[in-house]
């Protein structure tokens, strides 16, 4: 069949034009532009990417840090770089053929269609997942995925970032958290132990605050009662002072005077007996009173109690009571000490002297025993007698009989020089009553008798 | 006739005294005791004209004997002797019914008081 010009015209002119877009072709692969050349082949549409250009970005690719993949829409792997084969221990050879699925943990799977399902659709998404390794243990990844634009085809290409250091430091800061949330917990614990045990002393602290107050209080009254009687005391003294005074000086003084006066009327009378008789009176009187000055100054100051040690101030004692008294002390002194205080020491002989002017007073006995003994720590002085004793049992009229008895004021006097009073007596039986004074720097050995 | 004067006086000095005192007194019987219970005791007997009582005594008191002579026995009379201040007791002692009260310590000036209670002439 003999072709038409116009026909050859057009068959050159079409050849020209693909002699040119070959050129512009060629250009394009020599200078670099095109990376692959698309072919329509009785078998479909084919790509052929042009060596050069794929190297560069396969070198890129197989040496960056991110696993990378690339999928079929089913899932198959058609590609792994080195370092994803490296991440999950597989070489790219056991890699590509297989479903990605086989690698995702069972758990994870469902996840992984949504996902991936997505992908395929042409969305570009991000998410954790795990990967099973060869070894079966787990390895956290972040999958990054993007739909490969292929013409034709639904392929999809996956960068997977190891996110192992990632967890191992998120797990170390868990731990770290949790450590210090322990930390912070066993603090927290601690501080309200002390809290309770601050609260536990404040509490301790104000009840023993409330008890001071309620000892401040009773010594306080102590104080004051001890202080009535010490002053009720001092006033018994004045008075038994005034009393020998002007029961027996005065009236001694009185007489001499008169009888001065009745000598001056006999001598003017010249009656000799009488002269005589009144001066021996008065020579008596004049005697009687010095006596009674001495007596006065030797009870009220005894000299025996300035310098002796104890033991002769409470036979001293022991004499004056029979002789003032009639009251027979029989005393006993187990160890020789003097109180070095004058104070005291007269203090010490008066609370004794209290308790046997008791046994004059209450006892109806003529008889008492004073007895003085040591042990380690204390001073034991004890008066007893057998005379009629009172019932201790008898607790309201304790306190009464107490007071009565002057001894409340003795118990508070020992009290406050750190000793005790010990009362034991009952009806017919008579009384023993025992100071106790601890023996301390007060106090100074002079030897056993 | 002799004017009786019962000494109440507790201290025996003071009651030698008196019997010294008293002892050249023609006009005057005494006799002396240490209490008022004692005093109360012989008044019905010897029948004092004047009672010469101390006010202080142990058991019943000057003032207290006193108040009791004076009412029973109304025309005994009762002269008051003290140691201590007689502006002190002056008002009780006469209140009681005593006919005045002096000190001890006026002496023998005491028989003068008493003279003159019992309208004895020197």
């Amino acid at each position: 069949m003999k072709q038409t010009p116009k026909s050859k015209d057009e068959q050159i002119g079409k050849l020209k034009e693909k002699l040119r877009e070959a050129e512009a072709n060629l250009e394009a692969i020599r200078s670099g532009a095109a990376d692959a050349i698309v072919v329509n082949t009785k078998d479909g549409v084919k790509v052929f990417t042009i060596q050069g250009a794929e190297a560069a970005y396969k070198i890129m690719v197989e040496t960056m840090n991110e696993g990378a993949l690339t999928l079929d829409s089913d899932g198959v792997i058609l590609y792994v770089n080195s370092r994803f084969s490296s991440m999950i221990g597989f070489d790219s050879s056991e890699l590509v053929g297989k479903l990605i699925y086989n690698f995702i943990p069972q758990n994870q799977v469902k996840g992984f269609e949504s996902f991936f399902g997505k992908s395929v659709k042409g969305r570009k998404i991000y998410q954790d997942f795990e990967l099973v390794k060869r070894d079966s243990s787990i390895l956290p990844v972040y999958f990054s995925s993007a739909p490969l634009d292929v013409v034709g085809r639904n392929d999809v290409c996956i960068v997977a970032s190891d996110l192992s250091e990632r967890y191992k430091a998120k797990r170390k800061l868990l731990e770290l958290n949790n450590s210090l949330e322990k930390k912070v917990r066993e603090r927290t614990d601690e501080l309200e132990k002390r809290k309770n045990e601050l609260e536990k002393s404040q509490q301790q602290l104000e009840k023993f605050a409330a008890s001071l107050e309620d000892q401040v209080e009773h010594r306080t009254k102590q104080v004051r009662e001890l202080t009535k009687a010490l002053s009720l005391a001092e006033q018994k003294q004045r008075q038994r002072f005034s009393l020998i005074l002007h029961e027996d000086l005065q009236q001694v003084l009185f007489s001499i005077k008169a009888r001065f006066v009745l000598l001056k009327d006999s001598i003017k009378e010249g009656d000799s007996k009488e002269i005589e008789e009144d001066i021996e009176e008065l020579e008596r009187l004049s005697t009687k009173a010095i006596s009674t000055t001495k007596r006065l100054a030797i009870e009220f100051s005894p000299p025996v109690l300035q310098k002796e040690g104890l033991d002769a101030a409470l036979k001293w004692l022991a004499f004056h009571m029979e002789r003032q008294y009639g009251l027979k002390v029989y005393v006993c002194i187990e160890e020789k000490f003097r109180i070095i205080r004058e104070d005291e020491r007269v203090l010490l002989v008066l609370l004794v002297q209290e308790l046997l002017l008791n046994v004059v007073k209450h006892a109806k006995t003529k008889n008492a025993n004073l007895i003085v003994s040591r042990d380690d720590k204390h001073i034991n002085i004890c008066v007893e007698d057998k005379g009629a004793g009172f019932d201790l049992k008898q607790e309201k009229n304790f306190a009464r009989k107490k007071a009565h008895f002057g001894l409340f004021s003795i118990e508070e006097r020992l009290r406050l020089s750190g000793g005790s009073l010990d009362i034991t007596s009952s009806p017919g039986q008579g009384t023993r009553i025992s100071m106790k004074l601890p023996f301390d720097s007060r106090f100074q050995q002079l030897g056993v008798e | 006739m002799k004017k009786k004067i019962l000494i109440i006086e507790d201290n025996e000095d003071i009651r030698m005294l008196y019997k010294r005192m008293f002892r050249k007194e023609k006009m005057i019987e005494i006799s002396a005791v240490e209490s008022g219970e004692e005093a109360l005791r012989i008044i019905p007997d010897f029948k004092p004209d004047l009672l010469f009582v101390d006010i202080s005594l142990p058991g019943i008191s000057g003032l207290e004997l006193t108040r009791k002579v004076s009412q029973e026995y109304p025309s005994v009379k009762i002269l008051v002797v003290t140691g201590h201040e007689v502006i002190r007791y002056y008002d009780e002692a006469i209140n009681s019914g005593a006919d005045d009260l002096v000190s001890k310590e006026i002496g023998k000036d005491i028989l003068i008081k008493c003279r003159k209670l019992l309208q004895i002439q020197d």
